[in-house]
């Protein structure tokens, strides 16, 4: 199979690195919607971002091998609810995506939910598409222009992310691919769980000083004191 | 009936309810004597006079419409090439000015007799009754005579169905509903009819109230649905039913509300906004709600696009009853009822609370305080379910996004939404329809259009099983908050405020009761208590995170500081035995911020947290009984992990010691062999102006200055210095959980 279409938006003048600096981003949206690819791609470059940002759209994957390409940080997959083909296109482009994408790096973007009464592909279709594969899905009726401008930040803030441009944060551990779970754990904690500060057992006090504020939980109510 | 009959008599109203005794049945007629004949005479006046007044061309189109409507009376004798072209140009009249001004009273009256008698074939009968739209409103009797004709099975089902649907669309403008509640019966009998079933369940639905719930009623429905499966439609107005008198129904009906009915008025739509714009003539600007008179409108208006929000309206009412002497439902013992309109202060609604008729088109109570005190206490549900209705409707239908090419309609549903809010903020509660509208919209929200209504709405979201509600709600609130602006997050965490502090005042009104019955969702209090903690933990899973993304920016962390600074007194401002500290990604960073503000609020919330615990311990230790919720030990613990944490560090110059420790080969690695005091009160990075402030203001002069030296007396002077800078939490937390022993 081959793409029929792989067009390049690309905005600022940096050179194509091939996909080994940090510099560019590059982000692929897929989809047989094109015309609002198109547009879609030109509210992103319109985007404030602080490195190069490269946009490829295709019609479906996978994309001609005979190009060298440069690695790709996020994959938008735009799924039309008016349309049944388009979500087949979608589902078969998807079995050519390599695996480590879908941590983090792979998106679903469902346009037209809108107008419910011309959706010929159900919205839990697509939820659960999404779900199989681990992904966020965003809802965005791209024919509007102001909801496409909110989306095509939304796009870039997420794009930023998976090219590792946001200090500490990486694309897997991106909290908008997991929903909330239980309570307890918290996935920045891992480094304060180490930092056990348990009940003094020693002298907590250097001047003479004790802390009231201990409470006990045990069965008195008596008050830690501790003097020198 | 004969035509002929009716255009004399439309001259003489007098004898049209005399000559109309004769065509209708006899179940009717008795009822019709008093009514016809005023309304008739009120339409002439209201409606006929402005119109004749309008432009030359508007005169003209009228008299065609009354050429044509005259045409459609007598009806078609002979079928010929001549006769359809005569009736097409007829036909195109009506439709042009039913969709341009709508139709008065009495030409609905006429033409909804000639539909539904069967003259014309069902394309030309469907094509009147699409057109069937009314200037202002419509009139109870003209509906009644149309049902007359449907017990005459003169037209086909497929004209029965649009009729059915049209009375949906239309209910709202039909002038008022006692009659037509009368025919309850008849209406319920069509149910067995299986093509006409939905919609005759949707008109059920809107038409019902409590007197018409019934055990026969119950059981025939009930078998319907064994006959035909569980139909939205029927489990919609069993759950009605069972809504009314719960005892009636013991079989379990979804308790997950979603949108019963296909909105079937999609016909009619655009016409039914153009009829509200109508009756509600120029907009009144949005009403501030207050306890006292509510004065009804001021007379400008603000934006051009009229409110969404209907008037006050039941002047049809007023006048008939002026007249009329007994009404039917006197007859029946019922009180005369009071219009609305004329409401104008709390006592009169006091007085006149047992016989207020609420307006027909019931959006009108979300601007009028007293109307919503009324709502608030009323028993009948029937009348909450009415503005539900409406109001699911309308938000459906306006909000912006589910229409791709109006979307400069966004000013209005933004009033719109303001006013909703307004109410709720009003009556201290959610309105069921806007939770419903968010559990479909919010996974379509951009998170920027209506931003401050929309999260408003999320504020009002009644307390319910929080793992119910998360997957609608909160899991897409959750994938907005992290790819969106730092600012969008700050208002969602304000909102998450709200939520919250909406949730522990209804938990705190209602905590003597065990088992909470008034909630819709009938959880016990434990429960409710989880969904409260869940939400604490789910906003501090929220702003751990967005703290990563933010690069812990400080605005934020106030932002997350504020909502724990609601958490940390629930349970001595709220009475509620729940204490849950922050996670560690927020304590810290709080704790090592470079803001001395964030630091004092930490050092606030701290002291508040420790006023709880001890406070619940107290309480624990008189009453001998372990709460039964939430006080596990861990809450303790934590307290005091973070209490040493902050102690050491601000304090006693020995960070990360006990139980955290950390190699001091790693500090002396990265390159701060002298860490331990660079975290006390002196020398952290959020203090350290204000040591060499306090420095200089002893010495002026002094062009190097040493932090190092204050100790001893001068840190206690330090201390005053730094309280007397506004730093009250600090000053708090070092009088509750330091205590200096005088001699050292």
């Amino acid at each position: 199979m081959t793409s029929h279409c792989c067009k390049d938006a690309v905005r600022g003048d940096g050179e194509d690195v091939g996909g080994t600096g940090l510099e560019g981003i590059k982000s692929l949206l897929v989809g047989t919607e094109d015309a609002l690819l198109q547009q879609l791609a030109d509210s992103m470059l319109k985007e404030d971002c602080a490195s190069m940002l490269k946009v490829h759209l295709a019609q479906s994957l996978p994309l001609p091998s005979n190009v060298n390409r440069p690695r790709i940080d996020l994959i938008v997959f735009v799924v039309n609810l008016h349309s049944k083909y388009s979500l087949r296109n979608v589902e078969e482009s998807l079995r050519h995506v390599d695996a480590t994408f879908f941590l983090g790096k792979v998106g679903f973007l469902a346009t037209g939910a809108g107008r419910d009464s011309h959706c010929s592909v159900h919205r839990n279709t697509v939820l659960k598409l999404a779900q199989t594969y681990r992904s966020p899905l965003l809802f965005c009726d791209l024919e509007v222009e102001g909801l496409r401008a909110t989306m095509a930040q939304r796009l870039v803030r997420m794009l930023q992310i998976c090219a590792g441009h946001v200090p500490g944060v990486s694309a897997p551990s991106h909290p908008h691919t997991h929903s909330y779970r239980a309570p307890g754990l918290y996935p920045s904690d891992e480094f304060h769980l180490h930092l056990r500060l348990h009940l003094n057992k020693g002298s907590v006090a250097k001047n003479s000083l004790k802390i009231t504020g201990l409470i006990h939980h045990v069965d008195s109510a008596d008050e830690l004191t501790q003097n020198n | 009936m004969s035509p002929q009959k009716r255009v004399k008599n439309s001259e003489t109203p007098k004898r049209t309810s005399q000559g109309s005794n004769t065509y209708q049945t006899n179940l009717l007629d008795w009822k019709l004597k008093e009514d016809l004949s005023n309304s008739r005479s009120i339409s002439k006046h209201g409606q006929k006079n402005p119109v004749e007044d309008y432009v030359h061309a508007d005169d003209q189109a009228e008299d065609a419409l009354q050429v044509a409507v005259r045409y459609f009376e007598k009806g078609p004798f002979k079928t010929s090439r001549s006769k359809d072209k005569t009736l097409e140009k007829h036909l195109k009249t009506v439709e042009n000015v039913a969709w341009k001004n709508g139709l008065a009273q009495e030409e609905i009256d006429i033409l909804l007799n000639v539909t539904l008698s069967g003259k014309f074939g069902s394309a030309v009968n469907a094509r009147m009754l699409k057109s069937m739209i009314p200037t202002t409103l419509i009139s109870e009797d003209s509906v009644v005579k149309a049902v007359s004709w449907l017990c005459v099975g003169k037209c086909c089902s497929s004209t029965k169905v649009l009729f059915y649907r049209w009375l949906v669309a239309m209910f709202d403008f039909i002038d008022h509903k006692e009659k037509i509640n009368l025919l309850y019966g008849f209406f319920f009998a069509s149910l067995q009819d299986d093509t006409l079933c939905p919609y005759v369940c949707h008109f059920l639905y809107l038409l019902t109230k409590k007197e018409n719930v019934k055990p026969f009623r119950v059981r025939k429905l009930l078998d319907l649905q064994a006959k035909m499966g569980k139909q939205p439609y029927l489990q919609a107005l069993l759950s009605l039913y069972k809504f009314f008198i719960p005892t009636l129904i013991s079989v379990s009906l979804p308790i997950k509300k979603k949108i019963f009915f296909k909105n079937s008025e999609n016909l009619w739509k655009t016409a039914i906004f153009a009829v509200r714009q109508r009756n509600q003539g120029p907009s009144p600007e949005p009403l501030k709600l207050m306890l006292g008179p509510a004065n009804v409108r001021p007379g400008k208006r603000k934006w051009n696009s009229p409110s969404l929000i209907p008037v006050l309206d039941s002047s049809s009412h007023s006048k008939e009853y002026g007249k009329r002497g007994m009404s039917l439902s006197d007859y029946l013992g019922r009180n005369r009822s009071f219009p609305v309109e004329q409401l104008k202060s709390f006592p009169q609604l006091l007085q006149n609370i047992h016989c207020l008729e609420l307006p027909s088109q019931m959006g009108a109570v979300l601007n009028n305080s007293l109307l919503l005190h009324y709502i608030n206490c009323v028993r009948d549900q029937s009348v909450l379910l009415r503005l539900y209705h409406w109001l699911s409707q309308t938000l459906q239908e306006e909000c912006i996004w589910y229409k791709v090419n109006n979307y400069e309609h966004g000013k209005e549903f933004t009033n719109f939404l303001d006013t909703v809010i307004r109410a709720e903020c009003f009556l201290q509660e959610g309105f069921y329809s806007c939770e419903a509208f968010l559990y479909k919209s919010l996974p379509l929200w951009d998170g920027s259009c209506c931003r401050s209504q929309f999260l408003q709405l999320v504020c009002w979201i009644p307390i319910s099983n929080f793992s119910e509600v998360k997957p609608v709600i909160f899991d897409h609130l959750a994938q907005l908050f992290f790819t969106s602006t730092i600012y969008f997050k700050c208002s969602v965490l304000e909102c998450l405020k709200e939520l919250l502090q909406n949730w522990l005042l209804w938990l705190s009104v209602n905590i003597h009761r065990k088992t909470v019955l008034d909630s819709p969702l009938e959880t016990t209090f434990g429960e409710s208590m989880n969904s409260v903690s869940e939400l604490i933990h789910y906003v501090g899973w929220l702003s751990t995170n967005a703290m990563r993304l933010e690069s812990n920016s400080t605005f934020l962390l106030h932002f997350v500081l504020d909502f724990y600074e609601k958490v940390c007194d629930i349970y001595i401002n709220y009475n509620i035995p729940l204490v849950v500290l922050f996670p560690p990604g927020i304590f810290y960073l709080a704790l090592l911020s470079l803001d001395s503000s964030i630091l004092n609020q930490l050092c606030y919330i701290m002291h508040r947290y420790r006023k709880n615990l001890t406070a619940a311990k107290k309480n624990e230790l008189v009453l001998k009984t372990k709460s039964e919720f939430i006080f596990s030990s861990k809450a303790y613990q934590e307290y005091n992990r973070y209490l040493t944490a902050m102690v050491g560090c601000l304090w006693t110059s020995k960070p990360f010691q006990k139980g955290s420790y950390i190699d001091p080969e790693v500090f002396k690695k990265v390159g701060v062999a002298k860490y331990k005091k660079s975290l006390n009160l002196v020398h952290h990075p959020a203090l350290l102006s204000y040591a060499v402030s306090f420095l200089l203001q002893e010495q002026p002069e002094e062009r190097t200055v040493h932090v190092s030296s204050i100790r001893g007396k001068k840190w206690n002077w330090y201390l005053d210095y730094l309280f007397s800078e506004g730093l009250q939490g600090l000053k708090l937390f070092i009088r509750s959980s330091i205590h200096r022993s005088s001699v050292p």
